[in-house]
């Protein structure tokens, strides 16, 4: 037996290692660790609730926003409490930033050395077109999410706008009319980025069948079935489109159970209660949805259609996203309500339930926030699932039988190792987020 | 000969490396040094020899220490960057992990603080240390910075009771009786949490100068309600304890 560990597994966020098993005729085994443990869940026991927005923003770096909506979406439910329609637009707007510049620095920095490697072994060189052309093209489309990012929520990384309640500040026209002209500027840009990822999906064609995932349950947040990542209801569908629930958050642990594994060196996880992989992402959300809202992506994903069980459309689906997204802020910032809203600062402080969850899509997949409060509004128990760590069962049966199948062709270890990171990017892991919570724990 | 760059994370949030990634002069960056470690955009993975080398996060893992050892053999000059490299950080307030801030293990040759690192300061920081010159940091507090009047000498007790306000700040936060630790932060941020109508959560860390008797200033001209008495750590969310003595 011939073990191989992958340390740090490089372009993924955070530190991972991916460990394959080989016998001389096969890989018995391959394992996808995550190796960060900063506790966050715990830290925030014993601490006021107007505390939590902030120190849940520290759980990730590139996810912030998502993390900070989910904690006051949650917090909002313990005290009953609305924010403006406004507000919940600005709080959009926040999260369409985040939305294009996590995709867009995933696809430009993490995966796109890989599509050129997949698509070089296919002897198809045409498809590296100027690399320093597309940092430039992609750095534009980031510098318009973070500007986004910047403007309405105070600061580019980690947003202070969004507290319990509704929103600290809110844009001017001037603003209004910067954000628009910027957004409506990166339509063309997606839109360069979609038609080249569909050129370089065409060239590894071959290549569909090995990376596409075997019958997971989809999960995600929608609306009315249309696409969604502030409100709505969770979906959960099998690979048919069939739906198998709908459910409201606070429900969520009718429908899901903690899974975590006791003496394995993997995130614990929580799976449905079915013994079938969960799937959260970029690929869930497409299958849980009848539309992104936008006809003009419809027309574009006619074109995909073959590959939407491949975890390699994922990445094409970010872009999707992104375009989208460009969309959706735009008709935000179209709202007249928009231009009315003054700052909304919470006043309320009676607690109406003191247990509650809510849901948001962040850029990587569901994110679910828990908590659960005393009468003095001190946090005594949070729990926060993140998209990684649900998506756990889903890497690992995938990344299986990638590397077996792999091996098996070509027999070559260093093609399975570098198979194992193309499986493991290409759902955009977050171990930052994975962080949160401890390892090794049960809690069921 | 382009410089050699090393860029690493230790227990983090990645927040600090994003705000580089986001950073406009990014392609250029990438243009204009050779990384010879970047595990978040790049496949080299071995620490070499290098000019200058940015560690984000701090160190709660024995094989962390060993990593910026063999960084700081390696590299000419290492930066800790943001404000968990330097003081510890968020996790700091983690009862079953201790995070050690790296110039408790290592010898830093300059810090850029922040949590995360605000991105002008940061995008100045490093062409400074592009061009061979050192990280320009402000001796002053964030008041400074700040649109707001400025806490201007007052006699009497500030009482505070919030720690986010409950509409848009007029004056200084402190004189709406929410705590802002604006006074004895230092500024480099451009105060955007407070333009925000956010006051000052102290991410930038101390001002080294004459920080022991600011601290004794501020918090003598402060009353804290017993309501927000019990949250501790909105004095030092951000800050080992023991670094306030090996930085000061």
């Amino acid at each position: 037996m011939k073990k191989l560990t992958i340390k740090p597994v490089t372009r993924v966020e955070g530190h991972g290692q991916i460990e394959i098993f080989a016998n001389k005729d096969e890989i018995s085994r391959v394992n996808f660790s995550m190796l960060d443990y900063r506790g966050i869940e715990k830290i925030l026991i014993g601490k006021k609730f107007s505390e939590i927005p902030s120190l849940v923003s520290k759980v990730c770096g590139f996810c912030s926003a998502a993390h900070i909506v989910a904690s006051c979406k949650a917090f909002e439910n313990i005290l009953d409490i609305e924010p403006t329609y406004a507000s919940t637009l600005l709080r959009q707007l926040i999260m369409i930033g985040e939305i294009i510049t996590n995709h867009m620095i995933h696809f430009t920095y993490m995966v796109l050395p890989d599509f050129f490697n997949l698509a070089s072994a296919s002897q198809e060189n045409d498809v590296k077109t100027n690399q320093s052309e597309i940092f430039v093209k992609a750095s534009k489309l980031i510098k318009i999410g973070k500007n986004l990012v910047e403007i309405v929520g105070g600061r580019a990384v980690q947003p202070v706008s969004i507290i319990i309640g509704g929103m600290s500040k809110s844009l001017t026209d001037k603003e209004i009319s910067l954000l628009k002209k910027n957004l409506k500027s990166g339509v063309a840009t997606a839109k360069f980025f979609l038609k080249f990822v569909q050129d370089v999906l065409e060239k590894i064609d071959g290549t569909k069948k090995m990376f596409e995932l075997q019958s997971p349950l989809y999960m995600g947040l929608q609306k009315d079935g249309a696409y969604s990542f502030y409100d709505g209801s969770l979906k959960i569908t099998d690979d048919e489109r069939e739906t198998l629930a709908t459910f409201d958050v606070n429900d969520y642990d009718e429908f899901i159970v903690d899974n975590r594994i006791n003496a394995s060196n993997f995130t614990p996880s929580r799976t449905l209660k079915k013994e079938l992989n969960l799937l959260v992402g970029p690929l869930a959300r497409y299958h849980i949805i009848n539309e992104y809202g936008i006809y003009e992506v419809h027309e574009i994903l006619k074109d995909f259609q073959k590959w939407d069980k491949s975890i390699l459309f994922s990445n094409a689906l970010r872009l999707i996203e992104i375009l989208v997204c460009l969309y959706k802020g735009l008709l935000i910032l179209d709202n007249k309500e928009l231009a009315k809203e003054q700052p909304v600062f919470s006043t309320s402080s009676k607690i109406k339930y003191e247990n509650a969850f809510s849901a948001v899509e962040a850029p990587r997949g569901t994110l679910i926030h828990n908590y659960k409060v005393n009468e003095n509004m001190v946090v005594e128990d949070a729990r926060i699932y993140v998209p990684t760590e649900l998506n756990i069962f889903s890497i690992h049966e995938i990344l299986n039988r990638t590397c077996k199948e792999e091996f098996t062709k070509n027999k070559s270890l260093e093609t399975v190792q570098e198979t194992a990171k193309i499986v493991v990017r290409s759902f955009d892991p977050c171990i930052s987020c994975s962080s949160v919570t401890l390892q090794k724990a049960h809690r069921l | 000969m382009k410089p050699k760059l090393l860029i690493t994370s230790l227990t983090s949030c990645n927040g600090c490396i994003t705000s580089i990634i986001e950073l406009e002069i990014f392609p250029e960056f990438l243009e204009s040094v050779d990384f010879i470690f970047f595990p978040l955009i790049e496949d080299k993975d071995n620490i070499d020899n290098c000019d200058i080398a940015l560690i984000e996060g701090c160190i709660t893992k024995e094989e962390q220490k060993e990593e910026v050892l063999e960084i700081r053999k390696k590299a000419k000059k290492v930066i800790a960057l943001g404000t968990c490299a330097i003081f510890g950080g968020i996790t700091s307030l983690s009862d079953e992990i201790e995070s050690i801030p790296i110039n408790e293990i290592i010898e830093i040759d300059g810090f850029i603080p922040g949590c995360p690192t605000p991105t002008e300061f940061l995008g100045s920081s490093l062409m400074a240390l592009l061009n061979g010159e050192k990280i320009k940091l402000s001796p002053k507090n964030l008041c400074s910075e700040c649109d707001l009047r400025p806490d201007s000498g007052v006699k009497s007790k500030i009482k505070i009771d919030k720690l986010i306000p409950e509409k848009i700040p007029f004056e200084c936060f402190l004189h709406e009786n929410v705590l802002c630790l604006g006074p004895i932060t230092r500024a480099g941020c451009k105060a955007k949490c407070l333009k925000a109508n956010i006051p000052c959560e102290g991410c930038m860390g101390p001002i080294l100068a004459d920080f022991m008797s600011n601290m004794v200033n501020f918090f003598s001209s402060i009353e804290v309600s017993e309501d927000i008495k019990i949250s501790e750590e909105i004095y030092s969310k951000f800050t080992h304890p023991k670094s306030f003595v090996k930085t000061v």
